[in-house]
């Protein structure tokens, strides 16, 4: 039952220009993820922050502050030790290299869409150093920053914007490395992070993968503030104010998640049952009970598209990378096949939503 | 009044369900007060702009707007207003 399939497509906002991809054939080639090898337990997290997460969450009333730690569904998260957010996007690119059966010189296009690609961070822009150590010598690079664990849509969207304008770019590689920065790991009362990189390679006229169908995104700079970085004391911190995400941001947060669903949906003439695999991010359990509900999927309904797969629990919230790790496991799992619908979608700071649809 | 009955309505079928809609006062914090959550605006904002053929800004959808029966009728009304006052135009 699909009980709010009856508000149709509705949109404000920025938006951005929408059905560009659906006359171009760009199927999704490959995608691939690292994650470091070290973690650290949720509790630990907390336990460490706590004078941060007290003072973050001090404006909520009683009861909101109790939710807020509650529905988790997280226990552990991988942390970078000696390794960089670069090193992990190196070594999924490579993967996801691999896996597309091509080699570093075929790749046109590579952007990076690291939220906190690390304060350590050595190059001007992960993309130009990953095109060189790549081999990509002729790739168009770009770095930037927007959207948290949405902006995969925009990466998307952007790769598919040079595709159009550009007939030499047909492979592009999308990249996002990403770590909390130090005593930063809860993002309380929406999540505690992970670290993670992961790499998704387009193609134009690729022979196989999904094809993307429609993306949609929209951002609303108002939010910006809501979660916000700053520097302190030399040190990149994060601020979430918590009075604005439980007043301004959730009272729109599936709102508009559910128009851009509705608005890719029709662009295709498609509907939500037509959706085969539901692809959305690990923020929390209870996040993703409301994305469930949102779509209309019984209780559980998540489960057989990815929240069984989805290795949540173990790496935390990992930005971006969080859609690219379930759809990996959905593939490793053999759960997605032949013309099955995909349907990517997922919010981030920014504020920012966006959703891909894909056909298998 | 009429606004304020029509969402009345509308909340108490089709948001809280079981709720009786007398026990939802003009008052009553129907956001901040966990009776109607973030899926629940969904079809609360639907509703709103179907039935009074009104459009919201992102921005206006908030609980400092929408959170009492009152505060919804207030936005209507000015809304209201304002298409009324642009097609005098």
């Amino acid at each position: 039952m699909y009980g709010l399939e009856m508000y149709g497509p509705k949109m404000y906002g920025h938006e951005m220009p929408d059905h560009e991809p659906t006359n171009m054939n760009v199927r999704i080639a490959s995608a691939a993820y690292a994650v470091p090898p070290d973690g650290e337990t949720v509790e630990a997290v907390l336990e460490r922050e706590r004078d941060r997460v007290r003072t973050t969450l001090a404006p909520l009333s009683p009861q909101a502050r109790q939710k807020a730690a509650e529905g988790l569904g997280l226990s552990r998260v991988r942390v970078c030790g000696s390794q960089q957010p670069y090193d992990l996007v190196r070594e999924a690119a490579a993967a996801a290299i691999t896996d597309a059966g091509i080699t570093g010189p075929d790749i046109n296009l590579i952007l990076d869409y690291s939220t906190f690609p690390g304060e350590n961070s050595q190059s001007l822009s992960l993309a130009h150093k990953l095109s060189a150590d790549l081999g990509a010598e002729t790739s168009m690079n770009l770095s930037f920053k927007a959207g948290g664990c949405g902006a995969l849509h925009l990466a998307i969207k952007t790769a598919l914007g040079w595709m159009r304008t550009d007939e030499t770019i047909r492979t592009a590689l999308l990249v996002t490395g990403d770590t909390a920065p130090a005593g930063n790991r809860s993002l309380l009362p929406v999540t505690v992070q992970g670290d993670a990189g992961s790499a998704v390679i387009l193609r134009r006229e690729g022979p196989e993968g999904p094809l993307l169908l429609g993306v949609e995104a929209m951002t609303l700079g108002h939010l910006h503030d809501a979660i916000a970085l700053v520097k302190t004391n030399g040190h990149l911190e994060i601020k979430v104010d918590a009075l604005r995400i439980e007043n301004e941001v959730m009272p729109i947060y599936y709102l508009n998640l559910y128009r851009l669903v509705q608005k890719v949906l029709a662009a295709s003439s498609l509907s939500l049952h037509d959706v085969d695999h539901f692809i959305y991010s690990n923020i929390s359990r209870r996040d993703r009970d409301g994305f469930r509900r949102m779509v209309g999927l019984p209780e559980g309904g998540l489960s057989e598209g990815g929240l069984a797969l989805t290795p949540m629990a173990e790496y935390g919230h990992t930005f971006a990378s969080d859609l690219v790790i379930n759809y990996v496991h959905l593939r490793r799992e053999g759960r997605i096949r032949p013309g099955q619908l995909l349907l990517f979608a997922s919010a981030g700071i920014g504020f920012m939503w966006g959703v891909t649809l894909a056909r298998a | 009044m009429e606004i304020k009955i029509a969402v009345r309505q509308f909340i108490a079928e089709n948001v809280l369900l079981a709720v009786h809609q007398t026990t939802i006062e003009d008052a009553t914090p129907l956001v901040s007060g966990g009776l109607i959550d973030s899926i629940g605006m969904i079809g609360l904002v639907a509703f709103l702009e179907a039935h009074f053929k009104v459009e919201f800004d992102p921005r206006e959808i908030n609980v400092h707007n929408l959170d009492t029966l009152q505060q919804i009728e207030e936005l209507i009304r000015k809304k209201l207003a304002s298409r009324e006052a642009g097609a005098a135009k």
